[in-house]
């Protein structure tokens, strides 16, 4: 689809359209305290969404391609957590391994959900 | 429930003349419906909040509203401190079991217990008198408690943790790498079991009312357990508690020394860092596992919220974290 120029706005464009709509002026006319909560939340869920979309499939190959590389070369998830469960990283070299490998994926989550968040614990390392 | 049902299922539970002159919804957990209200009993002026059971509980393991009042009335014995329950009320075709307790003063909002500026100095000293809760939390007589959920016979509450946060996960077959590996990692470093105390079960800045005096109540009792006091003395320190005051470890507002040594000053037992330090670990799974617990509320169709579909992606910032502790646990050689 992104290779036809006259669809305009593009999916991320739509996406940001409508959390502006919601915090610029739905948002600012809710009374209900719970509502307003509500719809902060689905404003934030759209900017994750944006967010998501932008950095594209890249960094998930990456985290494919790490786990892979990882001691059992696990597939996917269901079968790390079995080469977890069997033992296979309890020793130090092979527990750090795994341990960077899921602060990678933790932190390609945290891009979407919270960036600042990240930014923030960073510091804090 | 309107104001013509409160008022009857008011006095019903204190058996007398009662005519409310204001109810107002407070903005409650999600398995509860909670009320302000004003109200005339008996001639005398009352101050008052009810906590209603909602139509679904939420959450199994919850404790009832008559298990809740009956260990606030031991709470309240016992010297914590915590609003006077008055009344409690089993349900009937009508009205949803309740009860009602004295309406206190203060900031319950966790978030603005650490920021506003009128709490300056209540934020001083809170973290300690936190310390001096627990200890008395933890040191009521279990005869003097109602029945609590509590481990399985000869299960440690370290263990009974692992198994009950493990068939949670299991139940989500989310195949969450981070909890397969904290569960093994955790498992692996049980610390030594301690007898059982009553544990609150969500002690933290949130579930505290604060006035610029200082502490007015411990509040939210509705997972109290018997189990590890380690438990509570870790949870408040959950950088998810710390409404991004990273550093002020217990709740944004103060150290854990702080809490520590108000723990020691009101006659807390010895404490174990080594156990707080697991529990804050196994503290950082459970929410991150209740948080995919309540995504699935959504996708499952229950209960459809962008709120609860939300938790599913803030759970990131715990996994984060797990993976940050068992990090730093392992060059520090902590655990």
């Amino acid at each position: 689809m992104s290779d036809i120029p006259s669809l305009r706005p593009t999916a991320l464009e739509l996406l940001e359209a409508a959390r502006e709509h919601l915090t610029s002026r739905v948002v600012p006319a809710i009374t209900d305290p719970q509502l307003r909560f509500q719809t902060l939340v689905a404003s934030h869920v759209l900017g994750v969404v944006e967010r998501q979309l932008s950095a594209g499939d890249a960094p998930f190959a990456h985290v494919r391609a790490e786990r892979r590389a990882l001691p059992g070369s696990p597939d996917d998830d269901a079968a790390l957590c079995a080469l977890i469960d069997a033992g296979t990283y309890d020793d130090d070299g092979a527990a750090e391994a795994l341990r960077a490998h899921l602060r990678t994926r933790t932190e390609l989550c945290l891009m979407a959900w919270n960036p600042l968040f990240l930014l923030r614990v960073k510091r804090d390392r | 429930m309107n104001a013509h049902t409160l008022e009857s299922a008011l006095r019903k539970a204190a058996g007398g003349e009662v005519s409310i002159t204001r109810a107002v919804p407070l903005a409650g957990g999600a398995s509860m419906e909670t009320w302000a209200i004003d109200a005339t009993v008996d001639g005398r002026t009352e101050r008052l909040v009810l906590r209603r059971d909602m139509a679904v509980n939420m959450y199994a393991g919850a404790l009832s509203r008559r298990q809740e009042f009956a260990l606030l009335t031991a709470a309240h014995g016992a010297g914590v401190t915590v609003p006077r329950p008055r009344w409690c009320y089993d349900g009937d075709a009508d009205t949803r079991p309740f009860f009602v307790m004295d309406r206190v003063e203060g900031e319950s909002v966790g978030r603005r217990v650490v920021k506003l500026p009128e709490l300056e100095a209540a934020r001083q000293g809170l973290a300690r008198e936190m310390g001096r809760q627990l200890a008395r939390i933890h040191g009521i007589a279990r005869d003097a408690l109602p029945t609590l959920p509590a481990p399985t016979e000869n299960v440690s509450a370290c263990d009974e943790a692992l198994r009950a946060t493990r068939a949670i996960a299991d139940g989500l077959a989310r195949h969450n790498p981070v909890w397969t590996y904290a569960l093994r990692w955790l498992a692996a470093r049980t610390p030594t079991a301690r007898p059982l105390t009553l544990v609150h079960g969500d002690f933290r800045v949130g579930n505290l009312l604060v006035s610029p005096h200082g502490l007015t109540a411990v509040i939210d009792w509705e997972f109290s357990h018997l189990g590890d006091p380690h438990e509570d003395l870790a949870w408040p320190t959950l950088r998810d508690w710390r409404f991004e005051r990273d550093a002020l470890t217990v709740g944004g507002v103060g150290t854990l020394d702080d809490l520590l040594a108000g723990y020691a000053e009101a006659g807390g037992e010895t404490v174990d860092r080594r156990a707080i330090a697991w529990w804050e670990v196994m503290g950082n799974l459970r929410w991150s596992v209740v948080c995919h617990t309540q995504a699935e509320r959504h996708l499952s169709g229950a209960d459809r919220s962008v709120e609860y579909a939300s938790l599913g992606r803030k759970s990131a910032e715990l996994e984060w974290e797990i993976v940050h502790l068992i990090e730093r646990h392992t060059r520090e050689k902590t655990l």
